[in-house]
């Protein structure tokens, strides 16, 4: 039993430990890559602020393209500001964008909802909660010596399921937010199937639009779209999120 | 002894094998009018007889028809043995042409290599007709009973079944749709099932019905007798070209008559119908459709259309007749779209006994200059049948606004107030927006924990206890008996109350076991090093309790109740 409490506490102080630790440490590695020298803030209220003005003023500008590069920074920094992913979505939804977004199907969406519909911080605070309630919950067994009942073990059983969940879902939410194959595309550009003169490009790609860089071969990287496909744009109108 | 027998073994043979054939023939009615039908059936008892060639003597009075075959199963059990035949019946239609009496027959009927012969029956044909209905004779059977039955007194007419086959019209245009019919009439609603054979039609391009119909039964009125029509839909034919078109004799088999099911082959005529050629189209434009249809148009999305950036247009024909002969809609050349090659889909069903259908051709159409430009307009010629001339259906051109890329950036355009309005919203100066602030997740966090802390300590005394409780006994008697001295009240209890404390407190002490007697207790708590003098104390006030308890005189009760809590005291600050 002790030994139980024991795991369980760490557990929850690592969970609670994680993000903080990592967000810091990879929007510091995106904001010294990325972003203008003049820009080079020291704690991240400030990197996500700055990061926000530029967002916007690349929005005042009509720059959809760096102003979702800049908002995607930011969510790396953090992902708790509701307008940012507002934000985001409208400028995807005006330069079309979005039509490039993946689209899961709904059962698979319904089993993996913990990962599917909630973000980040989202899924921090469900963590909190769930890990309270179970603290809660575990104390109830102990008093009313309820630790051999089947429904109080299924209970507890369900809650854990759905802690462990929540947390593999953050962790999985971080290493694809923290990817450094992620990227954005800044202006829109075409897409070719393979490298090579006279190729003729399979479709425009709009600006803003979030892809993964692959490979790199001269001028041009290999991109894939959210959707699987792959191909070749030019390098200068992709903006990477994190460093490699 | 030996020919004789062999004789009647080849006696009963001989009946046997003359008794398995038989053919006989009947007719419909020994009396007919001039031009009025008469059925005249040839039954054959044999496997073989739907194959027999029958032959009639000449008969120049009659005009003959063969109106196909029939077959007739019938199980007779008598004395436990049950006896199947299996009968066919070669039917032919004899309309009498002069008025007298005619002898008909004898049919010889080939089959096989072996050649048998009818009877004949006798016809009289009268010059005008009787308006009776025909009766058709009866073969004898088990049931025959039923029909000699003295008490009814009536005959049973049974069932009748004809066969018509017709087309909703007679005279169409190429390529317009025409339906064939199949009615089965009958003289009773007791039609179960149809059967069709493969009915081999020329020159039509053909749309299979629905195999599963129940028509509901009409009444109609045929050669003065009442009759139920089944209504069968065969098929839904377009004539492919113009001229004259057949449809070959096929045979149906009817299953009717639910109680004593029978079943029937009937067998059609050949059917013909005439196709008119379609008028000259002077412009060439003919798309393939005939039949009654309109043309829609969708554009989707309805708006927000931008250079190179392409959008859907749907043309949708739908209508009664054959959408599969529709050929691709004729898009006028533009410099301002790009049409790319439609994909196709096309839906074909039946409403109210014609076939409809729904053609869509979906363009990928990429806009190819800005500005405020109209979609060209698409013509489609169909022919009418119903007003005998073309028709063209056409969407006129839809004017729409097409934005550059450079307006994309500038964000002009119908989408572009989206990005408009994003709010510029920022967290307060300095601050960090967090899933959850470290207060807020300490003050749910902490009750939890403490309570789950509590709850382990609570269990972890309570484990303890059940471990040792002689030893827990022995740690708690003073504490325990304190507190059931300072819960007596009531100085009427007071004396009973403060013995029973006593005597708990030594058997909690000295974990005797319980119901020992006084000195029992005094040698147990002795023995437990009790100083002597608190042990003489203890037992003063237990006999002092006891005295009070029975109404003798002593000490006041409250004054009982402090000594004995001083006494506990001073024994427990000595263990």
């Amino acid at each position: 039993m002790k030994q139980c409490f024991f795991i369980l506490a760490c557990f929850s102080l690592a969970v609670l430990v994680f993000p903080s630790v990592s967000t810091e440490t990879q929007q510091v590695a995106g904001y010294r890559t990325n972003l203008q020298p003049s820009s080079e803030t020291k704690d991240p209220a400030s990197q996500f602020r700055t990061l926000l003005d530029e967002g916007y003023n690349n929005v005042r500008n009509k720059e959809y393209g760096r102003a979702a590069l800049a908002f995607e920074r930011a969510l790396v920094v953090s992902d708790a500001f509701q307008p940012l992913h507002a934000a985001l979505q409208s400028i995807r939804r005006q330069t079309g964008a979005d039509r490039h977004e993946i689209q899961v199907h709904p059962l698979v969406k319904a089993l993996f909802f913990l990962y599917y519909s909630c973000s980040m911080s989202e899924l921090v605070r469900g963590i909190v909660i769930l890990l309270a309630a179970i603290m809660v919950f575990v104390g109830l067994m102990i008093y009313r010596k309820w630790m051999k009942k089947f429904v109080a073990r299924s209970i507890l059983g369900t809650m854990v399921i759905f802690l462990v969940a929540s947390v593999l879902s953050l962790v999985y939410h971080r290493l694809e937010a923290t990817s450094p194959e992620r990227a954005v595309i800044l202006d829109d550009v075409d897409l070719f199937a393979r490298l090579g003169t006279g190729e003729a490009p399979m479709v425009r790609l709009p600006q803003a639009t979030a892809v993964r860089q692959l490979q790199r071969s001269g001028k041009m990287v290999r991109i894939a779209l959210p959707g699987g496909a792959t191909g070749w744009v030019d390098e200068r109108a992709v903006g990477p999120v994190n460093q490699k | 002894m030996r020919t004789i027998t062999g004789a009647l073994f080849l006696f009963l043979i001989s009946t046997e094998v003359l008794q398995a054939i038989e053919v006989r023939l009947e007719i419909s009615s020994p009396v007919a009018a001039i031009g009025e039908p008469v059925y005249v059936q040839v039954h054959i008892n044999d496997a073989a007889g739907v194959d027999c060639v029958i032959e009639f003597p000449p008969t120049p009075a009659f005009t003959r028809r063969d109106a196909g075959v029939s077959q007739n199963h019938s199980v007779r059990i008598i004395n436990s043995r049950v006896e199947r035949s299996s009968t066919w019946i070669r039917n032919f239609l004899f309309v009498p042409q002069q008025a007298g009496r005619f002898v008909l027959g004898p049919a010889t009927c080939k089959i096989g290599g072996r050649v048998l012969t009818t009877q004949t029956v006798t016809l009289d044909v009268t010059a005008t007709s009787a308006n009776r209905p025909p009766v058709r004779n009866r073969r004898g059977g088990l049931f025959d009973f039923f029909d000699n039955d003295p008490m009814g007194g009536q005959e049973e007419e049974e069932t009748e079944v004809r066969l018509e086959t017709s087309f909703d019209r007679g005279s169409v245009w190429a390529g317009e749709q025409v339906v064939h019919y199949v009615d089965i009439l009958a003289t009773r609603q007791s039609l179960i099932n149809v059967e069709f054979a493969q009915i081999q039609r020329h020159g039509f391009w053909e749309v299979q019905a629905e195999p599963r119909q129940q028509p509901k039964p009409e009444r109609i009125e045929r050669q003065g007798r009442d009759w139920f029509r089944y209504r069968y839909i065969a098929g839904y034919l377009f004539p492919l070209t113009s001229g004259q078109k057949s449809v070959d004799p096929f045979a149906v088999r009817v299953h009717y008559d639910r109680f004593w099911p029978k079943s029937v082959v009937l067998q059609s005529g050949k059917l013909e119908l005439s196709v008119r050629d379609l008028p000259r189209d002077p412009e060439g434009l003919f798309s393939g459709a005939v039949g009654s249809f309109k043309l829609e148009e969708t554009l989707e999305p309805a708006g927000g259309y931008v250079c190179d950036q392409p959008f859907v247009m749907t043309l949708i024909l739908s209508g009664e007749g054959n959408v599969r002969a529709a050929g691709e809609p004729q898009i006028p050349a533009t410099t301002n779209f790009r049409f790319m090659q439609p994909q196709i889909d096309t839906e074909v069903r039946a409403i109210q006994g014609r076939m409809h259908g729904i053609r869509r051709w979906k363009y990928l159409v990429y806009p190819l200059t800005p500005g405020e430009v109209r979609v060209p307009e698409i013509r489609f010629r169909v022919f009418d049948p119903q007003k005998g001339a073309w028709m063209d259906l056409s969407r006129p051109g839809k004017k729409i606004l097409v934005r550059g890329k450079g307006d994309l950036a500038a964000g002009t355009g119908s989408h572009g107030s989206d990005a408009q309005d994003i709010p510029f919203l920022v967290p307060p100066r300095g601050d960090l927006p967090v899933p959850i602030s470290l207060p807020a997740a300490v003050a749910i966090l902490s009750p939890a924990a403490l309570w789950l802390l509590i709850a382990c300590l609570l269990a972890r005394a309570e484990r303890r206890r059940e471990a040792d409780l002689p030893g827990y006994a022995r740690r708690t008697a003073g504490k325990t008996a304190l507190a059931g001295l300072a819960a007596l009240k009531d100085e009427t209890e007071i004396p009973a109350g403060v013995e029973k404390v006593l005597r708990e407190y030594a058997v909690r002490r000295t974990n005797a076991p319980p119901g020992g007697t006084t000195e029992s207790l005094r040698i147990l708590l002795e023995r437990d090093g009790v100083d002597p003098v608190l042990l003489s104390r203890w037992k003063d006030l237990l006999d002092q309790a006891a005295t009070l308890r029975y109404g003798g005189q002593g000490v006041d009760p409250k004054q009982l109740l402090d000594e004995a809590r001083r006494a506990i005291a001073s024994m427990e600050s000595l263990k």
